[in-house]
């Protein structure tokens, strides 16, 4: 009951959120903001190499390259998931329409856990979309090669999740504890876009989004060392912690602590 | 969502991703450059670069001491695999000595090996730039012409099987 009534709610949330135009104005951002960056050189003894590790060097290349792109789409992503957290969770608390969810007989960890993720797919749904055609498009004639890799590919997913998963989870708390659209929409981002500045300007390598950076190089070992730098894990797993323990705090408090007037 | 809404859909996303790449293609044309600095060995040593490139005109750059003689060599994707089987079959060729400025074009985009040869006998340090001339970046506007098609053909199918559904029911609705 409470699975079907959790299913029900992601439908609608989805529904919601994936309306015209939404994921289309998603896409096109991200699509432009990565398909503008020009192609890199990188130096090596290729010669030297067997065809299998030239191909494996390019798919490292393609994948490195359009892993480090996610990066480039970081504030057009920050604005929209301070849209969609506000749309799911602020809005409907301003409104009153968070009570009606209340009435009916599904759990307050239900109704969250549906707006939560609804908020991370349709981010990280037109991401991956947007960095999977760059990918394929980065050398047409080694494609093959990105399916057979596929650990390179499924690693620019998965850091595609980690950056969507922290924004939503930034966003949405802004969004509960806020309780209003308007402080949601503009506190939320305004915070994404002064931890950005903050990270560039100031050089502070643990703050977003450079601090994906280390995601990157734990992901995508140089081709000739070829397996995971376990000495990189602790930075790697900074900010999965971080939005980990944000998703937490604000799903207690939109559990046990949020009252509505 | 009914099916056909959902193809339509589908159909209007590669659209708009086809309008997002085509964009790029002809607002940031002959924008790229890129450099890097090269050390070459004693004779016969290369120096080898892999670059992505866009099909269309480019230039290399080489700013070497006027003492450096060697050869460059650029080859394709089949070329580099003929290169590790053993055969070099290069798409260009030419000898240099000192800087140079050699102009070449490509017929498609995609990943090239660029070999300098060192035919002196002391250690030569350089730098090589790679600039893609200022034209439109062709195959990006065909690969975006292409996804521009599959999704229109996808959404004028999307609602032919609406339009076909409709009837359908209207036919079925209608009294006798």
């Amino acid at each position: 009951m409470t699975k079907n009534r959790f299913l029900m709610n992601l439908t609608w949330e989805l529904k919601n959120l994936f309306r015209f135009p939404f994921p289309e104005i998603l896409l096109a951002l991200f699509t432009y903001m990565i398909f503008q960056s020009h192609f890199g050189l990188f130096s090596g003894t290729f010669q030297s190499l067997s065809w299998d590790q030239i191909t494996y060097d390019l798919t490292w290349k393609t994948t490195y390259d359009t892993a480090f792109l996610t990066l480039q789409a970081y504030i057009p992503m920050a604005v929209l998931a301070s849209v969609f957290a506000t749309l799911a969770f602020a809005y409907e608390i301003e409104n009153g329409l968070l009570k009606v969810h209340f009435s009916h007989p599904t759990s307050r960890r239900a109704i969250f856990s549906s707006k939560f993720l609804s908020c991370f797919l349709i981010i990280f749904a037109t991401l991956s979309c947007s960095l999977l055609f760059f990918a394929f498009m980065y050398i047409p004639e080694n494609d093959l090669y990105l399916i057979i890799n596929s650990r390179f590919t499924l690693s620019i997913l998965l850091l595609a999740a980690l950056e969507s998963f922290f924004i939503v989870s930034l966003t949405v708390t802004f969004s509960i504890l806020s309780k209003k659209a308007s402080v949601s929409l503009v506190g939320s981002f305004a915070t994404i876009y002064i931890i950005q500045l903050l990270s560039q300007t100031e050089n502070l390598t643990l703050l977003p989004p450079r601090a994906f950076s280390w995601e990157l190089e734990f992901l995508f070992p140089l081709s000739y060392i070829g397996r995971y730098n376990l000495s990189m894990l602790p930075n790697f797993l900074i900010m999965p912690i971080v939005s980990i323990l944000l998703t937490i705090f604000s799903y207690i408090y939109f559990s046990r602590r949020l009252e509505l007037s | 969502m009914n099916k056909t809404r959902f193809i339509l859909r589908i159909g209007v996303c590669i659209i708009i991703i086809g309008l997002t790449i085509l964009l790029p293609s002809i607002t940031l044309a002959g924008a790229g450059s890129q450099s890097t600095n090269f050390n070459t060995s004693p004779n016969g040593t290369y120096f080898e670069l892999v670059a992505c490139l866009h099909r269309g005109p480019h230039e290399i750059r080489i700013n070497a001491p006027q003492a450096f003689i060697g050869t460059i060599s650029v080859f394709n994707y089949d070329g580099i695999r003929l290169l590790i089987e053993g055969t070099k079959s290069p798409i260009l060729e030419e000898y240099i000595q000192g800087s140079a400025l050699i102009d070449f074009t490509l017929d498609r985009r995609g990943a090239y090996l660029i070999m300098i040869q060192s035919n002196v006998s002391t250690e030569i340090q350089g730098s090589i730039g790679l600039v893609e001339k200022g034209t439109i970046n062709l195959d990006m506007i065909l690969d975006s012409t292409i996804i521009i098609t599959i999704g229109t053909i996808i959404s004028i199918l999307a609602l032919t099987l609406s339009i076909l559904h409709s009837y359908k029911l209207h036919k079925t609705t209608q009294p006798k």
